[in-house]
């Protein structure tokens, strides 16, 4: 039962980001550069087995706050079309990180886990650390509410009233980066990007008010990731996959009723 | 302070110029129309005016000011909105924006909450305060995006073809607002609509480039200045000087 109480805690904390920060990417458009960041994490993953760190993705948190840092510079400063620096990221980092995993001496533990997520195994230090980020992002967001709805709403508005809209799109990709390490235990690096995106996709079908779509995307997600985790203990399958699987099922199903 | 003083100014972009030679000062309440053949630079230099273009020559003052600076005193009205209409927001908010203020712990106020409603009635849209943005006509998006250049009580209004989508009964009502709105503010309007627009306005400025005629709405003279019947300078994408 202790694992299933893990469990459910974790489930409850990727849920509140997956409404809160998600929202976000879907309101802004940003699913792809949230993509390419989950994706360059997995560099940072791989950084953590090389310097033998005991949990991997501590390292991959400032590793992930670069990267993010890294594509929302380049894919502004650059003189080509955003798309072509979220895809080199992408690519990158997965690169970096099996190669550093490859030059690590020994077995790799929990390798897969990293990559396709198990909730099962999330341990009360994991619960520590994505509480400690949870709680993190919600202050920055709730500081700030009032500047990334204006830049995500209309950025060149936002500047004419002031904001300093480069700076909170790098933080907001920040916030995101941070939230992709939470969920990364339960759904892993490769299917990280749906949980952020699916609940509040399927939200914003129903709702025309930011504040509600976070708050319903947090439940929606909670249901979700509950019903995935039921499927996969019953079936005895993964769990990360059969959460995304879910999820994406859900969507498809809403999407066509809706349409 | 004078609102709006450019002495000089050129835009290039990339090796392109785009504005050359502007000198133009437009005083406190004045109503001007830019008009002018499309890529003839008139958005540029409502950005010159607004700070979001660089110049590469010239000196650019608002209010005495830098345009950075100057713009807490500019309301603007973008030619297209540069927003996703599915966005989940009320008109409210949308106008509320428009009260930001940097640093300030209650973000919004009461004082801030009576301007929303204020401008709200202004253009006419206080019945729709609570709907979504994305429900709303062309004609009703831009009433609501004046309102949110309005509740920042700006002295200076600088609009870009606020008529381009909207049917003429909307265009007459435009017009009528602006012409109320003058009384307090100086507004610039960049517009094809060449013939209503000089009923309302106290200058025209034709831009191509260069601006190649600026005083009264004498669409005879402004002819004589082009050399063809005015309604072809606006569609004319190579209007020139005789």
């Amino acid at each position: 039962m202790y694992v299933f109480r893990n469990a459910f805690l974790a489930a409850f904390l990727i849920s509140v980001l997956c409404g809160v920060v998600g929202s976000f990417v879907v309101v802004k458009r940003i699913s792809l550069m949230s993509g390419g960041i989950s994706h360059a994490a997995f560099g940072g993953i791989g950084l953590g087995y090389f310097l033998r760190i005991s949990d991997p993705l501590i390292a991959a948190i400032p590793f992930s706050v670069l990267s993010a840092i890294g594509i929302g510079v380049l894919s502004r400063r650059a003189k080509m079309s955003e798309d072509i620096s979220i895809g080199i990221f992408w690519a990158f980092g997965m690169a970096l990180g099996i190669l550093l995993v490859n030059m690590t001496p020994g077995y790799a533990p929990n390798l897969l886990g990293f990559l396709f997520g198990n909730i099962l195994l999330v341990s009360p230090d994991d619960i520590i650390m994505m509480l400690t980020l949870d709680i993190f992002v919600l202050v920055l967001i709730s500081l700030f509410y009032e500047e990334f709805l204006a830049i995500s709403f209309d950025e060149e508005f936002a500047k004419i009233v002031g904001i300093h809209a480069d700076f909170f799109n790098t933080l907001l990709l920040v916030i995101i980066a941070i939230s992709i390490i939470v969920m990364i235990k339960v759904v892993g690096v490769i299917l990280v990007i749906a949980m952020l995106i699916i609940p509040a996709a399927i939200c914003k079908q129903f709702t025309n008010r930011m504040k509600i779509l976070m708050i319903s995307s947090i439940f929606v997600s909670l249901f979700l990731t509950i019903t995935g985790l039921w499927l996969s203990f019953i079936y005895n399958v993964p769990s990360g996959a059969t959460i995304v699987l879910i999820s994406s099922c859900a969507f498809f199903l809403i999407s066509l009723i809706k349409c | 302070m004078i609102p709006v003083m450019l002495r000089d100014v050129s835009v290039c972009f990339g090796a392109e110029r785009v504005l050359e030679d502007i000198n133009l000062s437009i005083g406190n309440h004045e109503f001007v129309a830019i008009i002018g053949p499309n890529g003839g630079g008139k958005t540029t230099l409502l950005n010159v005016i607004l700070g979001l273009v660089k110049t590469s020559g010239g000196i650019v003052r608002v209010f005495g000011k830098s345009p950075e600076e100057g713009r807490k005193f500019v309301g603007y009205l973008p030619q297209r909105p540069s927003f996703d209409l599915s966005f989940p927001i009320s008109v409210y908010e949308v106008v509320l924006m428009g009260r930001y203020r940097r640093w300030s712990l209650r973000k919004y106020t009461e004082e801030d909450m009576k301007a929303v409603e204020n401008a709200l009635h202004t253009v006419g849209m206080i019945d729709f305060k609570e709907k979504s943005i994305g429900i709303l006509s062309g004609g009703q998006i831009q009433r609501v995006l004046i309102a949110r250049a309005l509740v920042r009580s700006p002295k200076l209004l600088l609009l870009d073809e606020p008529t381009a989508s909207i049917d003429s009964e909307m265009q007459v009502f435009l017009y009528e607002l602006l012409r109320k709105l003058r009384e307090k503010m100086t507004v610039v309007i960049v517009t094809h609509d060449i013939g209503v627009v000089s009923d309302y306005v106290d200058r025209i400025v034709c831009l191509n480039r260069r601006i190649h005629y600026c005083g009264p709405p004498d669409l005879s003279e402004i002819a004589r200045t082009y050399g063809h019947p005015v309604k072809l300078i606006d569609h004319g994408a190579h209007a020139s000087v005789k």
